[in-house]
This record gives structure tokens, sequence and C-alpha cells, in this order.
């Protein structure tokens, strides 16, 4: 049993639409730890996105509060640099920018953060390396496949070390063997950097590689 | 090179969008050039001929409206002397050029002339020396004859004055331009009297001696002729007019396309900013487009710029020498200095739409 501190606390979390007719997510309580890599499954429509979008500060959410590293996500003033520097994202469809080369999409947060050129692009190739995709570095998402294409999102997610990667069916359009390896890079990045990582699936064998589960139904919390 | 890569995105776009900067800046360049030239021309040959004092009709919107009657230029005359140059300015309708512009000067006047070829004319032989433009576009010599108000006209001699608007036209005796631009019937006239500071006074004292004793007469310093002249303040507001349309044109053209790019690009931009890309970092991604798209613009522009003062110079309509074939490189300094100020308005629409814009929504966004 891990006693150490929750890196996410996530309380009587809800989102409701159209006035409350619409409970995309409802009263969700849970915490996860650094290093631990989480699996949030459940049907489609249950919310499981909307709990993501919620915690990554991409939306607002009705009741309730989000605590990353002890901070209540409702005072962050700025969410687009919290995110830079806290969260990494990873999406169902990698989400690259078509004009951007690889390495350029892999070095876009690093942009943002405002590093010199060099130092850029010296922290993007390496981590295209690490990802076995120095040689598509100039490539353009277009030109790559499916798997590289996820493995660069990966790439681009990990780039500035965030304590909390969410990744929303990230090995959903991908075959077997580039699932394999999206979900080990996924994992090793959460032993080695001590980063909490939060993969909403329905994809049984990720759910079951990982620490633990959550499932959700219908907006709720039932697992 | 995202921004490249972006702009070559929707090639076609990018390309109209391009020609849309150029068509407006060209319009800008054309029409300021040609009224630069015409100022310029005027004030060069008010600077060749020393023009000190111009006097003309107070009434007279205009110097070159003026009409000064036969008794009041004697009057003028026998007070001035030679310091006093009489001109007639008119323009007749030829054939060979529908602005035939017809300058009547004094024998005095007439020896500051600088020729090419020929000699001057003798006064009241009837002769004219015709300018460098004419001589060229109607390949005649000297010795040779033109039809000036329906009758042969020998000319003695080419001149060269440095405003190509005169050497567009042709000098004569006074009596002789008096004779081709007075209606029959009419009493002759004069058009305006160039005076000369000297032993009489200098340029103050005469300027306010003859507007003390000639109500009817205004006098200004040589160095106002050119803002005097009422066709230049009208072509001079039509420019400043055409200018604003064209560049708010341009504007709501490049303004246009950033936002077209910007429906296109939700997505990806959504995709940026979650991953920590402020507005402000996308916008200068469209800036560097909308840049790229100005300069190509401005450069395209001031090509096509040059080929309509080509064009229009050709139109014989227009008259010989009123058109410009070139313009300074401060004109087209400015051109780019306006292609920049295109590039940063256009910006503004994008940028409110950019900071409404929302992650979430982006990311959504089909």
């Amino acid at each position: 049993m891990n006693n150490a501190a929750p890196l996410l606390a996530v309380e009587g979390l809800s989102r409701h639409h159209d006035g409350g007719a619409v409970k995309a997510l409802d009263g969700v309580t849970f915490e996860a730890r650094a290093g631990e890599v989480v699996a949030l499954t459940g049907p489609s429509g249950c919310g499981k996105s909307t709990l993501l979008s919620l915690i990554g500060l991409l939306d607002q959410p009705t009741c309730g509060r989000v605590c990353v590293a002890g901070q209540n996500l409702a005072m962050v003033r700025q969410p687009g640099n919290f995110r830079l520097h806290q969260i990494g994202f990873v999406f169902q469809f990698h989400h690259m920018v078509a004009t951007m080369t690889l390495l350029e999409n892999v070095e876009a947060p690093l942009i943002a953060l405002g590093l010199p050129r060099a130092a850029r692009r010296e922290r993007a190739s390496n981590m295209l390396k690490q990802m076995n995709l120095s040689a598509r570095a100039d490539f353009l998402p277009a030109n790559v496949s499916g798997g590289e294409r996820q493995r660069a999102a990966v790439a681009r997610a990990l780039i500035n070390r965030p304590s909390l990667i969410l990744a929303d069916e990230p090995t959903g359009n991908l075959d077997r063997h580039n699932n394999t390896i999206v979900l080990n890079l996924l994992m090793a990045h959460a032993r080695s950097q001590g980063a909490l990582v939060l993969i909403a699936t329905h994809n049984p064998e990720i759910a079951g590689a990982a620490d633990r589960r959550i499932e959700l139904c219908d907006g709720r919390l039932v697992a | 090179m995202i921004f490249l890569r972006n702009v070559l995105r929707a090639p076609a776009r990018s390309l109209m969008t391009a020609l849309g900067i150029a068509a407006g800046l060209a319009l800008f360049v054309a029409i300021t050039a040609i009224t630069l030239d015409l100022r310029e021309q005027i004030e060069g040959a008010a600077d060749t001929y020393k023009l000190e004092i111009v006097v003309y009709e107070r009434r007279a919107t205009s110097p070159l409206s003026s009409h000064i009657g036969m008794p009041q230029m004697a009057d003028l005359r026998a007070r001035y002397g030679t310091a006093l140059s009489p001109l007639v300015i008119g323009s007749l309708n030829e054939k060979w050029n529908p602005y035939a512009l017809v300058v009547g000067v004094t024998p005095e006047f007439l020896r500051s002339i600088p020729l090419t070829a020929g000699e001057h004319y003798a006064e009241g032989s009837g002769d004219a020396m015709v300018g460098e433009i004419a001589t060229q576009k109607l390949a005649v010599q000297p010795g040779q004859h033109v039809t000036l108000d329906g009758r042969p006209v020998r000319i003695s001699g080419v001149f060269r004055s440095g405003s190509r608007m005169l050497d567009g036209g042709i000098m004569t005796g006074i009596a002789q331009a008096q004779a081709m631009l007075t209606r029959e019937g009419a009493e002759p006239q004069y058009t305006l009297a160039l005076l000369r500071s000297g032993q009489r006074g200098t340029a103050a004292t005469l300027i306010s001696e003859i507007n003390r004793l000639y109500p009817s007469l205004k006098a200004i310093p040589g160095t106002e002729f050119s803002g005097s002249l009422r066709l230049l303040r009208v072509i001079e507001a039509f420019v400043t007019t055409i200018s604003v349309v064209a560049l708010v044109g341009t504007c709501l053209v490049v303004s246009n396309t950033l936002l077209m790019a910007i429906a296109e690009r939700t997505r990806e931009i959504g995709i940026l900013m979650t991953v920590g890309w402020t507005p402000w970092l996308v916008l200068r991604m469209l800036l560097a487009e909308s840049l790229v798209l100005c300069a190509i613009g401005a450069a395209v522009g001031n090509a096509f710029a040059l080929v309509l003062l080509r064009v229009v110079n050709g139109m014989e309509s227009v008259g010989f020498g009123w058109i410009p074939l070139r313009y300074p490189l401060s004109l087209a300094a400015v051109s780019f200095a306006m292609a920049l100020g295109v590039a940063l308005i256009s910006l503004l629409w994008p940028a409110a739409v950019l900071y409404r814009m929302q992650p979430l929504a982006a990311l959504r966004h089909e």
C-alpha cells in the first residue's frame, strides 16, 4: 500500500449540461498517486472523456473539485500554463498538426515553454529517439503510419516531463503491436518519472495491465 | 518554415489573397506615383524657370484657370518691365494629342529654355518649338510642320524643359498662343505672369505691393505655386480616398483568408492550446503567414504598378508625358510599409476569434 500523498484527488466531481438534464459526470470521487497507471473504463458515453477534460482543465466542473499535486484546479488562473507544466495529453486520433513535422509537433510544448530553438530541437530529437522515431523526425504526419503518429503524440505528451498524463483511448486506432508499444511507453514513463498515467480505455488488455482500474457508468463511479 | 507550409496548404486561396493585396497596393502606388510626379514636374518647372512670384487672377480657382486682361497686363509690364514675364497656357484637342499643351512665352523667357535641336523661333514668325517627348511621338524635326488649331505651324526647334508635361507640348509666341487658345470673338487674354525680384524690391515686398495695388490679382511665392493648383488638390484628395478604400479592401481580403485558415485549422489550434500554446503564440504563427502573403502582395503590387503606369502612359487619350514610367524607391518602401500595416490590421478580427476560442470546443470541432 502506497501511503504517499495523492498526486490527483477528485472529490464529488460533476459536470451537468442543459441545466442538469444531462449528467455527464455525477459526484465522482477518487484519488491516484504518482507512479501509478490507472485505467478508466466503462461504456461509451459513461463520462471518461469528460472526466479527463475536467482534470486537464479543458472544461469547468458544475460542482466538486480536482486537486493536482495539492493544488485546487479551481484556483488556477492560467490553465494553459498549468497544462504546459503539469499535464501531458494523448488523444485517440493522435491529433498532430498537419503542417508540422513529427519533430516540430513534439517540439510544440517547448515553444510554449519559451526554450531556445537549439535546446528545443535537442530535447525533441532525444524524445523521438526514445520512441524509435529518429528516422521519421522530418516527416509530416500524413507521411508516416498510424502507429508512428501515435508514438509521436506520446512523445509530445512526455516532452515537458509532466507529472500527470491523461490518455484518452490512446490505442483505439492501433493494431496489437503498436498498442503494446504505446502502452509500454506510457507505463515506462510512469515508472521512471514517477508520473501518474490516467488512461481512458475500452481495451481490456490495457485495463488489465494497469495498476488500478476505475470504472464509470452513466457518469458515476461504480468500481 | 511552418508558416510557409501553412501558406501553401491552400495554394489557390493564398495566391488569390496575394493578388488581392497586389491589386490594392498597385492602385495605391500607381496613383500616388502619378500625383507625386505631377507635383514634382510642376515644382521642377517652377525651379527651372526660377518662379519667384506668380501673379494670377484672384477669383480664379487656380493659377492655370486664371484670365488676366490685356490692359491689366500692359499696366503690370509698364510697372515691372522685363522683370515680368506674361504667360499664356492652355491645351488643344489635336488629332496627334488630345491634350496638346500650348504655352505662349515672351522672347526674354524663351531664351531661358534649352534646346536639343533646331533654334528658338523668331518673335512674330508664327513658328513654334516642340517639346522633346512630343517630337518623339510626332516624329517631326525642326523645319517640318505640325497642325495646331487647324493650321500648319512650322517647328523651329526642340526643347527640353525638365518637365515631361511641358515636354509633351508646344511653346510659341504670346500672340500666336492667344490666337490658338482664345475663342472666336473673345478678347485675347493672358493666363498668368511671372515676376522676378530685383531693383524694385524683394519678393515679399513685391507680393505685398501687387496684392495692394491690384485687388483683382493675387501674387504668391513660386514655392506655393504647385500647392495653389486646384487640379493637384483634387487629385490628392482623390488619391487619399482611393488609397483608403484600396487598403480597407485589402485588409478585409487578408482578414477573410486568416479567418478561413482559423476555421479550417480549429482542431489543430485546439491541440496547440491543449499542449500549452497561448492565443498569442497561435496569433504569432498567423502573423507570419499574413506577413508572407502581404510581402508577396507588395512585391507583385509594385510590379503591377509599373505595368499599369506603362499601359496608361501608352494611352493616347491621356496625353503625352503626363504619366511617369517609374517612381521613387521611397514610394516602393511606403508600399511595403503599408503591406506590413495591412498584415497587422488584418489580424485584429482573427485575434478576437482566437482569444475567445476554448481548447475543448476547438478539439471537438468537426
